[in-house]
């Protein structure tokens, strides 16, 4: 079986300024609904003791799992993994909207859409990416933080990224046995990584254990 | 300007889509203006059409997907030299904006009462016409004076337009919220002590941070340390500030961030002071006493190219002329030579010879058996109690990280600099910091050097748009410049003679004068911005003004609280994406090319073009002359019949600033923008050094700088001469002015640190323990000034201000996460929600401004700015002085209390499905072209 590709989004957070910009592009591009996001950023909530204190913004969308529990808990087939592109996608028709793949989903990155009455998320924008073009996220960053490319390519711009970094500068959400690819940058000098910890207060903000008081 | 050359390069690149535009310009809908018919072709096909931004000042170069008339998508441009293809929430969230269901699409009149929110519709014809009648009327009453003008930052404006008409009008007062409050106290004062440039990264003259990476390596000197002080460009003009400062950052670039709050600039900075709002100028004088006693600061630039070797007279505080020792002549300065153990004249320049070797400290007897210290000496004195401890103490700081700060900016000088921001101008001490900020990069020599922030490379068109200009701003003796004696008489301006700089008046003073009548009583007010009631201190006090005149008139894009709650008429006018403007990039030119056109909406040129050409009619000479060519005169243009004569003269003034071609109009314009007017090389080698360069007058002595001794001027007595004489721009000579002003107190030479009048600090007469927190503000990523609060995708991120209160803070108030919270200053309340973090210090609060678009059509349409606005809280009455050059009020650092609220304000959206009535609509026929002014 010939292997397939392991495209995916890696952000730097060192680069990130916690502007959402990625945000809205990506609503513009997907005509997302109000309400709903397919890539969200988070802050992470000041953590030290003021004024030494640390704090990173954690724009959290589809992780491209290896072993996806979306598209295993499925009971149509409408969550899938795309052969060619490695692609964790929704083919829509099939969907019949039980939304078990947004309760198996460990990062809550998979939206309701209620007027269609389908489960979506992420696309990397396939219907640019598949055209040559850059997901609408990355395009119009502005820390030039997002990377979108294929893991196991050593040229694409996600490896090249990566590789400038140390191994403790990389990191992934945290991995209950579903295999994230997609990384994060982070490095110590600009805060410890927390994701291991956080809890989700508002649709804004993510706290660590002792992070507030 | 000199010819320059535009690169094949600018050429190649843009041929793709220069047919594009061509094929677009001006291209509409079915229901839109009239247009030519070789514009109104449709194709189905998208077209990429290159432009530039205008959710922020910043500008950023787009590329606007435009289908069937429609733009439907919007991108960063990547051959941009600036943002590089980034762009922003504010410039993705245009196209919601441009087809927001709240646009004014057509004028219209009130009906009811005055803020009733009853209307009907009316056409051009019969707005101007009606407005001009009033007008006219109280002209021929009262002259000039019953006018005012206002603008402001946010929302496209033509930032100088107001100020044009009422050049034209012949008298009369403009005024914008920022200009005091925002970026005059730097824009003028910095460039008054440092001959250069001011150094802010938001307004466009700090470029040096973006060659990087353009400039080849082997001539690029990246800047070794940022200074970023009150400065957040993760949250300005993100796609361009925001961008290319993470890039240097993350190069190696160390950067200190001075901020009351933990933005991601602080947040990622090697130090960050979380500094008391409002005590910005006692830090600054603690750095420039470590500076000077730890003899850190640049010996030979300031020895030979500052003012600080003179001699200063004791009495009147001015650097003496050598004529006045009879040492020399008018034009030379006096020092204290080392080697003849005398005071002796300083020519210009500095002798290279070595034949005067001035004493920098000191103090000296002189011929006329006067006592004079020279300037440095005595900014050494006058800083000498400014400790690091104290400083510490005062602006609740800790002092090794202050020490540590320092270290790491003298560390990266002279390849490094200092940017100040918004948050010193809007408290009293504004002209201070100003000052404060020039001192400090004079001091380590940071002019003009590779790296460096100060750099002298003069923006004609700058994001504040100057490309439309009051009639003789540049030529005073300009037939339709405002006369002398008006302009004498603008509200405030002889008590705070920098606003002279911006041709504006004190807001304050103005609505005083609407209050009492005195000195004369303004009747009539033309407004073109969004939100005045949500961006003016104290802005209960502007309402009860502004209720009380003759006639309000609103131009503006979308429905606020200054149309619904304030206005008589409004006037449609356009979004960015229906409009045409240029603007400078680095060494290239952009365009802002109409991507479209909705409604009756027109750039707001046109509004004060078409006020003009009726008062014309009813025998109005000014305005008959406006439209004059022989009296305009081609550098400003006449007044415009037409959007396109205006777009030719936008193309004309473009060619012959930066192309040095006379005869362009918006076609040349538009067939090669964006280009380069220069190359990177030459644009960035025009800075460095660039005193030393031969005078374009008299080749044989080097240019200096921008200032009346050549020499920057740290020490700046013009200040003196600006109070008594309103010589704005520091150059003048010592001669009294001939048109007498009356004088204003003077205005020091040196920076002082003033507390805020209303303290935090148990002890200080402004302190109140009824007021026991101090409250600043700062912008948010996806709102710029009073914009964006109606266009969904940008509220639903932030749908109400939040109430930044320290854990420890919130636990003596007893509150939590999410509550709602009553904010109260002694001027006002309103409410904000928690959140309870450590990004800012206990004791001091943070929120935004805000206001609530939904509420407009309640019952009560006021809510729309009372319910969430900190400006009921701000200041701007007489109980709390000014600052004495600018008239600065304060907006940051007054004192508030924080209690618990009951509930959220009644009515308010908050959920992101509230919002989908604001979802982008089909603009429906509304008439178009037909009911267009004089078309």
């Amino acid at each position: 079986m010939p292997s397939m590709a392991r495209n995916c989004l890696v952000v730097n957070l060192d680069r990130c300024i916690g502007c959402y910009s990625c945000e809205v592009a990506c609503k513009m591009e997907n005509d997302v609904a109000l309400g709903e996001r397919w890539n969200k950023v988070l802050q992470v909530e000041p953590f030290g003791e003021f004024p030494d204190v640390k704090t990173y913004w954690l724009p959290t969308h589809c992780q491209q799992c290896e072993g996806s529990p979306c598209v295993r808990v499925c009971p149509t087939g409408a969550s899938y993994r795309d052969e060619e592109t490695g692609m964790v996608l929704v083919d829509k028709s099939k969907c019949i909207g039980c939304r078990y793949c947004m309760m198996a989903c460990p990062y809550g990155v998979r939206s309701w859409n209620e007027a269609q009455q389908v489960v979506e998320k992420c696309t990397l924008c396939n219907h640019l990416t598949s055209a040559g073009e850059l997901p609408a996220c990355v395009k119009n960053c502005c820390g030039t933080a997002r990377f979108y490319g294929d893991m196991d390519d050593p040229n694409s711009d996600v490896s090249r990224e990566l590789a400038k970094y140390p191994a403790e500068a990389i990191h992934h959400l945290p991995d209950v046995g579903n295999g994230p690819v997609s990384a994060y940058i982070l490095s110590p000098k600009f805060g410890e990584w927390r994701a291991d910890d956080l809890t989700q207060q508002t649709s804004k903000y993510a706290t660590t254990e002792g992070s507030v008081e | 300007m000199a010819a320059t050359n535009i690169s094949r390069r600018g050429f190649v690149k843009l041929s793709a889509f220069t047919a594009a535009a061509a094929a677009m310009a001006g291209s509409a809908t079915a229901n839109l203006m009239e247009v030519e018919p070789a514009h109104a072709a449709q194709t189905s096909e998208t077209q990429k059409i290159r432009t530039i931004c205008r959710a922020c000042l910043n500008n950023c170069g787009m590329v606007a997907h435009v289908r069937d008339g429609k733009v439907i998508k919007l991108e960063g441009d990547p051959d941009d030299p600036m943002n590089k293809g980034a762009a922003c929430a504010k410039g993705l969230a245009g196209i919601q904006a441009l087809y927001n269901p709240n646009r004014i699409k057509y004028p219209m009149k009130r009906v009811g009462e005055r803020g009733s929110n009853e209307w009907e519709r009316i056409s051009w014809d019969q707005a101007i016409n009606e407005i001009a009648d009033v007008m006219w009327e109280w002209y021929q009453k009262e002259g000039p004076k019953c006018l005012v003008t206002s603008t402001g930052g946010g929302g496209n404006p033509q930032f100088f337009s107001p100020a044009r008409f009422l050049s034209v009008w012949g008298g009369g007062n403009f005024f914008e919220p920022g200009c005091a409050q925002c970026y005059l106290p730097r824009n003028h004062m910095e460039f008054c002590l440092n001959g250069t440039a001011d150094t802010s990264l938001a307004d466009g003259p700090v470029t040096e941070v973006y060659l990087p990476g353009i400039l080849p390596d082997e001539l690029c000197t990246p800047t070794k340390t940022y200074v970023m002080w009150g400065v957040g460009p993760s949250y300005h003009g993100i796609g361009s500030t925001g961008r290319v400062v993470t890039e240097l950052r993350n190069n190696g670039m160390k950067t200190v961030v001075i901020d009351p709050r933990l933005t991601p600039d602080a947040a990622r900075a090697d130090v960050w002071l979380p500094i008391r709002p409002g005590t910005d100028v006692a830090l600054m004088l603690a750095w420039m006493n470590y500076i000077i006693e730890n003899d850190l600061w640049a010996k030979d630039f300031c020895r030979e190219w500052t003012n600080l070797p003179f001699l200063v007279h004791e009495d009147t505080r001015l650097t003496y002329r050598a004529s006045e020792l009879g040492l020399g002549s008018d034009d030379e300065y006096v020092v204290w030579d080392k080697n003849a153990n005398a005071a002796v004249a300083m020519p210009y320049p500095y002798p290279a010879d070595g034949s005067i070797d001035p004493e920098m400290f000191g103090s000296y007897t002189l011929p006329n058996g006067e006592t004079a210290r020279t300037a440095f000496q005595i900014m050494k004195e006058h800083v000498a109690d400014w400790t690091i401890e104290r400083a510490a103490e005062v602006c609740w700081l800790d002092a090794d990280k202050i020490e540590e700060a320092i270290n790491i900016y003298v560390d990266g000088c002279p390849n490094a600099g200092i940017s100040l921001g918004v948050a010193t101008d809007q408290a009293r001490n504004s002209a201070q910091a100003a000052q404060g900020d020039a001192i400090l990069d004079i001091l380590m020599g940071c002019i003009r050097q590779p790296g460096s922030i100060v750099q002298d490379r003069p923006c004609y068109v700058e994001p504040c748009n100057y490309v439309v200009q009051p009639f003789g701003l540049h030529h005073p003796d300009h037939p339709l410049r405002m006369p002398q004696e008006e302009a004498n008489a603008r509200l405030g301006y002889t008590e705070h003679k920098g606003l002279g700089h911006w041709l504006a008046s004190h807001i304050p003073t103005v609505l005083k004068a609407i209050e009492t009548g005195e000195p004369y009583r303004p009747r009539i007010w033309i407004e073109r911005s969004g939100n005045k009631l949500a961006m003016i201190g104290n802005a209960q006090r502007f309402y009860d003004a502004m209720m009380t005149t003759e006639l309000n008139v609103h131009m503006y894009m979308h429905w606020t609280t200054t149309s619904v709650c304030l206005a008589d008429y409004v006037l449609p006018t356009a979004e960015w994406l229906e409009t045409a403007y240029a603007q400078d990039r680095l060494n290239t030119y952009a365009i802002r090319r109409p991507c479209t056109q909705l409604y009756e909406a027109v750039d707001e040129c046109m509004h004060w073009s078409w006020l003009a050409a009726a008062l014309a009619k009813r025998g109005h000479q000014r305005c008959i002359d406006s439209f004059n060519p022989d009296i305009a005169g081609k550098f400003y243009g006449t007044y415009w019949r037409t959007y396109e004569e205006y777009k030719d003269y936008v193309g004309y003034f473009v060619g012959s600033f930066y192309y040095g071609q006379d005869d362009w109009d918006w076609a040349t314009f538009d067939a090669q923008a964006p280009s380069e007017y220069q190359t990177i090389e030459e644009y960035a080698a025009k800075s460095y050094n660039s005193h030393l360069f031969p005078d374009e007058d008299n080749p044989s002595v080097p240019a200096g700088f921008h200032t009346t001794s050549r020499r920057c001027e740290p020490y700046f007595d013009g200040n003196i001469l600006l109070g008594l004489t309103g010589a704005i721009d520091g150059t003048g000579t010592m001669e009294p002015a001939t048109d007498v002003f009356p004088a204003s107190d003077n205005y020091n030479p040196l920076p002082y640190y003033l507390e805020p009048y209303e303290s935090p600090v148990e002890g200080d007469p402004g302190y109140s323990a009824d007021y026991p927190f101090v409250l600043t503000q700062g912008r948010l990523p996806v709102f710029h000034h009073g914009t964006l609060r109606n266009t969904p995708y940008t509220r639903e991120i932030f749908p109400y201000p939040e109430t930044w209160i320290n854990p420890e803070t919130a636990r003596e108030i007893g509150v939590e996460d999410g509550d709602w919270l009553w904010l109260e200053s002694r001027r006002g309340k309103t409410q904000g929600r928690c959140r309870v973090t450590k990004s800012v210090a206990p004791k001091v609060i943070y929120q935004e401004r805000f206001w609530n678009p939904e509420l407009l059509d309640s019952d009560d349409p006021n809510r729309a700015w009372q319910a969430m606005n900190i400006n009921l809280l701000t200041q701007n009455n007489d109980e709390c002085p000014f600052n004495d050059v600018y008239g600065t009020y304060t907006l940051r650092g007054i004192c508030i209390n924080v209690t618990k609220a009951d509930s959220a304000p009644e009515g308010i959206w908050i959920e992101p499905t509230d919002f989908t009535p604001w979802l982008p609509e089909e603009s429906e026929n509304t008439g178009g072209g037909n009911a267009v002014y004089g078309a």
